[in-house]
């Protein structure tokens, strides 16, 4: 290779790392769902939901609202291995939740908040809830089965 | 190997930047961070663009005082610290930095700067009484500018917006309900001024942008 061709990758480099635009994280949307746990079938019809728009667009977060009165040591289940399955308290989860079902879409069980200020702060009467970040702001869909019908089979959000 | 290449390519990268394209490179360097700060500032604002609800046969149960958070002593009553409150287990991708960006983008963050002046009019089917009064001006306190404009402002009932406001610890005080009214108005950016008009036999509620703000 000549020295005038790694001059001009050299500065092709150059170009491409300081004029091209960077990836925007903000400019495709972002699907959230906060789901309420009262009902397993409510859970698992809405996880099913979550896995066919997950091909159109990524679902990033999936939080699942227990009531705190109903279930489990739950400092004991986040003290163990997250997706493990030895633990009575995973058990009793699983009764709850198909862990397996979030297992194709690439999410892990990443913490525990023993609070309701999210659905306070929204103001969150009904289940699921999906909420779209999309160009910096947040639409959120309170009680809708479905939200597909608002994406384009391109992933493209239609609010 | 691969270091001995990328070290060689720094090499003649530092060779040409010190020769004939220092001026254009050193520009390219001067916008990329400019760049990446406003993409930050863009990711870090949480504007609630539009919340519609339909009314499922599944609710979140919110644990009522009447269960076990209020412990009664005879006449007293006490808030548990001890009762549970409502658990959110959370599963995200493996990524920490996308999870803690997403859930930043969950809550309310203090709404950006207005950009330009505008008045937005939004038609509003029912009267609702008293509301005629209400004339809340919305603002960012820890922008001087705002801050020294809103406490010029005679006479009208000012909200400083509190980016910490946990609206889950109460609605007793006056600055709850205040803080608690301005995100009910979920306004897209600050300085805003709400208020509720006629025109004609139609109803709008007015939202104020900008220095329309300070605007009798």
């Amino acid at each position: 290779m000549n020295v005038y061709m790694k001059k001009i990758l050299i500065m092709t480099f150059l170009i491409v790392s300081f004029v091209t635009p960077t990836v925007n994280a903000d400019s495709k949307p972002l699907v959230s769902v906060l789901i309420s746990a009262k009902d397993r079938s409510h859970v698992a019809d809405i996880l099913s939901e979550v896995k066919k728009l997950s091909k159109k667009v990524p679902v990033v977060n999936v939080a699942i609202a227990i009531p705190g009165d109903e279930i489990l040591d739950l400092s004991a289940l986040e003290n163990s291995k997250a997706n493990s399955s030895s633990t009575n308290n995973l058990d009793k989860l699983n009764s709850i939740i198909d862990l397996k079902s979030l297992d194709g879409l690439g999410l892990t069980r990443t913490k525990i908040k023993y609070d309701e200020s999210l659905i306070k702060r929204l103001r969150l009467s009904y289940s699921p809830t999906w909420i779209v970040k999309y160009r910096g702001e947040d639409y959120i869909f309170e009680g809708y089965r479905s939200i597909s019908n608002h994406f384009t089979r391109t992933g493209n959000f239609e609010y | 190997m691969k270091d001995i290449v990328v070290f060689q390519i720094i090499l003649q990268g530092r060779e040409i930047l010190n020769t004939r394209f220092k001026y254009f490179t050193a520009l390219c360097l001067l916008i990329a961070p400019l760049r990446l700060l406003a993409q930050d500032l863009l990711f870090d604002s949480a504007n609630i663009a539009m919340h519609k609800r339909k009314v499922s046969s599944h609710n979140f149960s919110i644990s009522s005082p009447a269960s076990n958070s209020i412990i009664s002593f005879d006449d007293v009553k006490i808030k548990n610290p001890f009762s549970k409150k409502m658990a959110i287990i959370v599963f995200a991708p493996k990524d920490p930095g996308l999870s803690k960006q997403i859930e930043k983008s969950l809550l309310y963050s203090i709404p950006n700067l207005c950009s330009e002046s505008r008045v937005v009019l939004d038609e509003v089917y029912h009267h609702t009484e008293g509301s005629e009064k209400l004339d809340l001006l919305i603002y960012n306190p820890s922008d001087s500018a705002q801050a020294k404009k809103a406490r010029e402002m005679r006479n009208i009932p000012l909200a400083p917006w509190d980016p910490t406001y946990d609206p889950s610890a109460g609605y007793d005080s006056v600055d709850a309900k205040i803080q608690d009214l301005a995100r009910v108005m979920n306004p897209s950016c600050l300085p805003a001024r709400i208020k509720f008009i006629y025109v004609g036999s139609k109803r709008y509620k007015e939202t104020r942008y900008g220095e329309k703000v300070w605007e009798d």
